[in-house]
């Protein structure tokens, strides 16, 4: 049986769409107008546990498979639509709370992991900067070291629940080499001098959560809040962008499962030339397309989420992870575009879901590495002298 | 063949993309010369786990250990003695 056919992982999505269709629908359009994002929501879903399930049982976690995650990530997805609000819990979890849990000492854990988990915490994860991106050693933020503690200047942009977040992995250099050891990272809360809240960014898609700037001002960092060590900061960052672009990728999976649904259902229903619009080939060629679309995505990622373990790195899967990514958000586009057409003049409309999914869907080709720096990737990793 | 000519095999075949480079000898800086950028070094981690049964820990990511053939040879003999 293949892990995507396990009946487990049914009961486990259907579990997460149940309580979002109860919990989490209802104002999704308005605040995706409004750029707003519920705190209340993430506290619910927290509540719920979702928060909780890769982490570890010692710390209060449920330690469930990496594949529960992704049925859960689904679940959410399909039952609710509010694509902001899911893309910014599941990064908390995949990108920060792995991260914590992979890289963190046992006293970080203890201290952080379980209001993280509550929802109490919220985090965010500060590595972009204005001339940083896909090239980490640009990175203009410094790290000094003076006696049991560092000095932190710098600002990060185009953070992702950046305006409320109360702690933040950030990125610095301890070195001012592009050497592979030149980053550190960082476990940084907002509450210490010299750490503010900065502007934020209205942008097309994933609206229903907030990206802000992080302005880091001569913060003392203690030595304790190091995530990894001094100059490993290159060992953090490559593992978390993986899981996100291997698992936090899933966030793609409920939208298409919900857009499916929905257009066949309208392709069944609305007739044209007193046929229904499915029987025109030119209508169920993208039904059929959108189809594929969305069962070899779900494919590609329960496939690499089965050959993970749960806190375990994901290097030996790197070039999967960057080939689930890619593949993942090009069929995500593809999908939407489709759904659009689908749903004609209705799906340009701002009351549409199609104009909004296909918006939250163009992200995805940025986020974690563009698609372009991934091709890159994987040609590296093939063993090309790609610059 | 020994752990220094696997090491320098690796590298020379996976990672050296520059042919000037062929000749590389056991103590070439390859860090602050460039031959292993950062894609190289947690391609080079993932070979020493994978084909030398070493487990590379967070503390030992420090440039010491990776600076040169020989500097890395010295690692993974130490691990596999310990």
């Amino acid at each position: 049986m293949q892990p995507w056919q396990d009946p487990e992982i049914d009961k486990i999505r259907e579990k997460y769409y149940e309580f979002a269709t109860e919990n989490l629908l209802g104002d999704t359009e308005q605040r995706d107008k409004e750029g707003d994002f519920s705190i209340k929501r993430w506290k619910e879903v927290a509540e719920f546990g979702f928060l909780k399930l890769l982490m570890p049982e010692n710390f209060g976690g449920a330690e469930v498979p990496v594949t529960h995650l992704v049925a859960a990530i689904e679940g959410l997805g399909e039952g609710s639509m509010d694509g902001g609000f899911n893309y910014a819990i599941c990064n908390q979890l995949c990108g920060l709370q792995t991260t914590i849990n992979i890289f963190g000492s046992d006293e970080l854990k203890s201290r952080y992991l379980p209001d993280l988990m509550s929802g109490k915490s919220m985090a965010a994860y500060g590595f972009t900067e204005e001339t940083s991106g896909s090239d980490a050693y640009s990175m203009e933020a410094t790290a000094v070291e003076e006696g049991d503690a560092f000095r932190l200047s710098g600002t990060k942009c185009y953070i992702t629940n950046a305006p409320y977040a109360n702690l933040v992995l950030v990125f610095a250099k301890t070195s001012p080499t592009r050497s592979p050891f030149a980053l550190t990272a960082f476990l940084v809360d907002m509450e210490w001098e010299g750490a503010t809240h900065g502007r934020e960014y209205d942008k097309m898609g994933l609206r229903t959560v907030r990206m802000g700037e992080l302005i880091f001002d001569n913060v003392q960092v203690p030595k304790s809040h190091i995530v990894g060590v001094k100059g490993g900061g290159l060992r953090v960052l490559t593992e978390s962008t993986l899981w996100e672009r291997a698992i936090l990728i899933a966030t793609a999976l409920g939208p298409m499962a919900r857009g499916l649904k929905s257009c066949i259902e309208r392709t069944k229903t609305r007739n044209q030339f007193e046929k229904p619009i499915g029987a025109f080939q030119q209508v169920s060629s993208k039904i059929s397309n959108m189809i594929m679309r969305y069962k070899l995505s779900r494919q590609v990622i329960y496939d690499i989420a089965s050959r993970i373990g749960n806190g375990s790195s994901l290097q030996p899967h790197a070039q999967d992870a960057a080939i689930a990514k890619i593949f993942v958000s090009d069929n995500f586009v593809k999908f939407e575009l489709d759904a659009m057409q689908i749903y004609g003049v209705r799906g340009y409309l701002l009351e549409s879901f199609a104009q909004q999914d296909l918006r939250d869907s163009l992200s995805f080709n940025i986020w974690a590495g563009t698609a372009e720096t991934l091709r890159n990737t994987i040609a590296k990793l093939a063993g090309l002298p790609v610059e | 063949m020994n752990v220094k000519e696997s090491i320098k095999n690796y590298i020379l075949s996976e990672l050296v993309s520059d042919k000037e480079n062929s000749s590389l000898s056991e103590t070439d800086q390859l860090i602050e010369s460039g031959i292993i950028d950062s894609l190289g070094i947690m391609k080079l981690i993932g070979f020493l786990e994978d084909n030398l049964s070493v487990q590379i820990d967070d503390m030992e990511l420090v440039p010491e250990n990776f600076a040169s053939i020989a500097a890395i040879t010295s690692l993974v003999e130490k691990k596999l003695s310990d």
